[in-house]
């Protein structure tokens, strides 16, 4: 609550501030709302700094709530860098800080009722950014999909919650159930929304649509946290119904691991930076997944790693094809390439990046797969042909995009609008490196005691 | 002259529907209903420039009602004289079912509302239908005509906001969503009058900012609705899309939310799918609905930008879609 409220005094304090101030003292807010919400991280177990009758805080919520102030925080900061954020600022402040608000009380809510409202308001905001931000007409069309996914994936889930209403009188998160037979198709309920939103194959073509048609700081919070609901809300139910590995649990695995592979290959065929970055995302949403669902510790722990590695390193690969595309006005890969040849330094952010994205050491998702993929093998140990399989075509469309991104094909004439990048560019990159190496060292975090 | 004889008549219909509600015999529910309906008649026909159109709407609108009162009316008879019980019921279900505009009777509802005045489309599309749904006898001693009703609810829920998609003109969109609410108000009516009540002055103070809106800027065709409506009423009109959008936490979300719930109390299957339904079609409208009203080529007046009384009204619509969403659920 005293997060909340420092939020909200914050927020209007900032709005006396002159226009052009007003910017900075946002992206300072974030990072002051940040460093207060390190309070919570209390170890496993619930934090006495949050405990009140509308919210309750442990470390996998406070986990997400630090994610959450930082991303939106970068997405400010990277946005405001952008030439073609068209329009009123300060309108996108405002949206982003509504979202990020809606977010914090969305992971800090003790009722299931009130989750489900949070979880579907986080749509407007962000239909709103793509909307007004967009660059096509065919932005519409992706809201639609987003929305008609969501809402409707998440329908299931507010028949459960109501069911709770009417029959327990509560839908509080925090009771834990007796463990009963409970049938696949009430499991699929629970989940569908969630797993709608991670994305998880094959629900998630509507991942790709948005973040084309989405501006980059859209990108960077969809990416950064919007699909870390689903891992969230995943883990919430599974912890309320006593879920424990079941044949729904299975089928959900059997389909992240194709889904990881397809992620992988479709990552190959694009041109189109973006759509390769939201594949990358399916694919390794699908390792998070693997680790929830194979409801293991290591599988929790690993989870949690991707979840929270994935919220910064593909927030930093948006940012930088937002810079790079900038440079050109496209999207596509191989004329991205001039902007790297006009500004070097990029050329290292992008291996940097590729290499955090691939799971290169020290990165900490090369934990995470490892975990993940133990899980999943000590099931059945001939998924790891698959899993190989993933490994192979990671390795090799990341490679291809490194490639692509630094050819050193001579031309006559760059067609770059600026060449270089200056610190400012990059300050949201560099705000994204420091929470990686946190992670790096604090990776059992998420194991219970 | 021709706005105070408008209000006038505009008195004396509602006058009679309100008497409708406190008859105990369905015949003078009849008499009532008939009677609001003739005293609308003036009130639709009047144009500050007759044109043919005009009357070709409210002739429509005329004859559809009352040949959905003859069929009453021979209803009442027909159980008053020989006690025909299925047969009266089946044609009052028929009746009333056609001067509500149930789907598959909707047919004259597009038809008249195209020709109807802004008032007129509000008028009779959410505020005569309210009261006729309150009157309504929900035919318990003949469960297939409850059945029938029921189903002819769920499809007019079902196919309105299909309907509403392929709408060219505003007049055309508005009375496809009163088909679809009309269907919500029947659902309700199955719960209990207090819901029909309820969600009828809901439904009638959203659709009186909503049309209200659309009559100041004098829209006439969807694609136009962007440059059409006034810059001052575009944020209120975006918060009435995204209430009839479903999301939470705004106020349509909220009523739907107590419809469900109320399913659930009574395990009525098809009554939570129809209404998850077509919330999702809705949903898919209204976000179509809202890029079209949020993109605009005219450079226009913003937010708080009109007269006291624009912007009164703006922050009026903004709060009731808002804030009234959570009213209800803590009142109810």
């Amino acid at each position: 609550m005293g997060l909340l409220i420092l939020m909200a005094l914050n927020c209007f304090c900032v709005m006396f501030l002159n226009k052009k101030d007003q910017t900075v003292a946002v992206v300072n807010c974030f990072g002051m709302w940040s460093a207060f919400s390190l309070m919570y991280w209390g170890g496993s177990g619930v934090s006495r700094e949050s405990l009140s009758e509308l919210f309750c805080v442990d470390i996998y919520s406070s986990s997400m709530i630090s994610l959450s102030l930082w991303i939106c925080g970068i997405s400010i900061l990277v946005s405001s860098c952008m030439i073609n954020l068209r329009g009123v600022f300060n309108t996108y402040l405002v949206l982003v800080t509504l979202l990020c608000f809606l977010l914090v009380q969305c992971f800090m809510v003790n009722t299931l009722a009130m989750f489900y409202v949070l979880f579907e308001s986080t749509l407007i905001p962000l239909a709103s950014i793509i909307g007004i931000w967009g660059g096509q007409i065919e932005r519409i069309p992706s809201i639609q999909y987003m929305a008609a996914y969501t809402v409707g994936g998440s329908f299931p889930l507010l028949l459960i919650f109501t069911t709770m209403e009417v029959h327990a009188g509560s839908s509080f998160m925090w009771f834990i159930s007796m463990k009963t037979s409970l049938n696949w198709l009430f499991w699929g309920g629970c989940f569908l929304g969630f797993l709608i939103k991670l994305p998880a194959f094959p629900f998630h073509s509507w991942l790709p649509k948005a973040h084309v048609q989405a501006p980059v700081g859209g990108s960077v919070i969809l990416a950064g946290i919007l699909l870390k609901l689903g891992g969230y809300g995943i883990t919430r139910m599974m912890m309320l119904f006593s879920y424990t590995l079941e044949s729904f649990g299975i089928l959900v695995m059997s389909f992240s691991i194709v889904g990881s592979v397809y992620g992988a290959f479709m990552c190959l065929r694009q041109s189109d930076i973006k759509k390769l970055i939201a594949y990358s995302s399916v694919s390794h949403m699908a390792f998070s997944i693997m680790g929830l669902f194979s409801c293991t510790e290591v599988g929790m722990v690993g989870a949690y790693i991707m979840l929270v590695s994935h919220g910064f390193i593909s927030p930093g690969l948006f940012v930088l094809s937002g810079i790079n595309s900038e440079m050109v006005h496209s999207r596509k890969i191989k004329v991205m390439s001039d902007g790297v040849r006009a500004a070097p330094s990029l050329g290292f952010f992008w291996l940097v990046m590729i290499m955090a994205n691939l799971g290169v050491p020290p990165c900490p998702v090369i934990i995470s797969e490892v975990l993940s993929v133990v899980c999943v093998i000590a099931l059945y140990p001939w998924v790891f042909v698959l899993l190989l399989m993933y490994f192979i075509l990671s390795g090799a469309y990341s490679f291809s995009l490194y490639c692509q991104l630094t050819r050193t094909k001579k031309k006559i004439k760059m067609k770059v609008f600026f060449n270089e990048v200056t610190l400012k560019d990059m300050s949201a990159l560099y705000f994204l490196f420091y929470p990686l190496a946190e992670v790096l060292f604090k990776w059992d975090l998420w194991a219970m005691m | 002259m021709q706005m105070l004889s408008m209000i006038v008549f505009l008195v004396m219909s509602l006058m009679a529907s309100i008497a409708m509600l406190f008859m105990s015999s369905i015949f003078w529910v009849w008499v009532m209903t008939d009677v609001g309906t003739l005293f609308l008649i003036p009130f639709l026909s009047a144009e500050t420039r007759p044109k043919k159109s005009w009357f070709t709407g409210v002739a429509t609108y005329f004859v559809v009602q009352f040949f959905g009162s003859v069929m009453i009316l021979g209803g009442i008879i027909l159980d008053w004289a020989i006690q025909a019980t299925d047969c009266s019921s089946a044609m009052m279900c028929f009746g009333f079912a056609l001067k509500l505009g149930m789907v598959p009777l909707h047919f004259w509802v597009s038809r008249s509302f195209v020709y109807f005045h802004y008032g007129g489309i509000f008028i009779v599309g959410a505020g005569q239908k309210v009261f006729v749904v309150a009157c309504v006898p929900l035919f318990s001693d003949v469960p297939l005509c409850a059945y029938a009703y029921y189903l002819m609810a769920v499809g007019s829920m079902i196919y309105g906001p299909i309907a509403m998609f392929n709408a060219i003109a505003v007049k055309s969109f508005l009375a496809y969503s009163s088909v679809t609410h009309t269907g919500f108000l029947v659902i309700g009516s199955f719960f209990g009058l207090h819901i029909v009540y309820a969600y009828s002055f809901i439904y009638c103070v959203s659709m009186a900012f909503l049309v209200f809106m659309l009559w100041s800027g004098d829209c006439k065709f969807m694609k136009n609705l962007g440059s059409e409506l006034p810059g001052y009423y575009k944020t209120g009109f975006v918060c009435i899309a995204m209430s009839f959008s479903g999301f939470p936490p705004f106020l349509d979300f909220c009523t739907k939310f107590v419809i469900i719930q109320l399913s659930m109390e009574q395990n009525s299957t098809i009554t939570i799918t129809a209404v998850l339904t077509s919330s999702l079609i809705n949903l898919i409208v209204w976000v179509w609905v809202l890029f079209i009203v949020t993109s605009s080529e005219v450079k226009e007046p913003g937010f708080l930008s009109g007269t006291t009384g624009q912007n009164v009204l703006n922050m009026s619509c903004i709060i009731w879609n808002l804030f009234m969403g959570a009213g209800f659920s803590m009142l109810y």
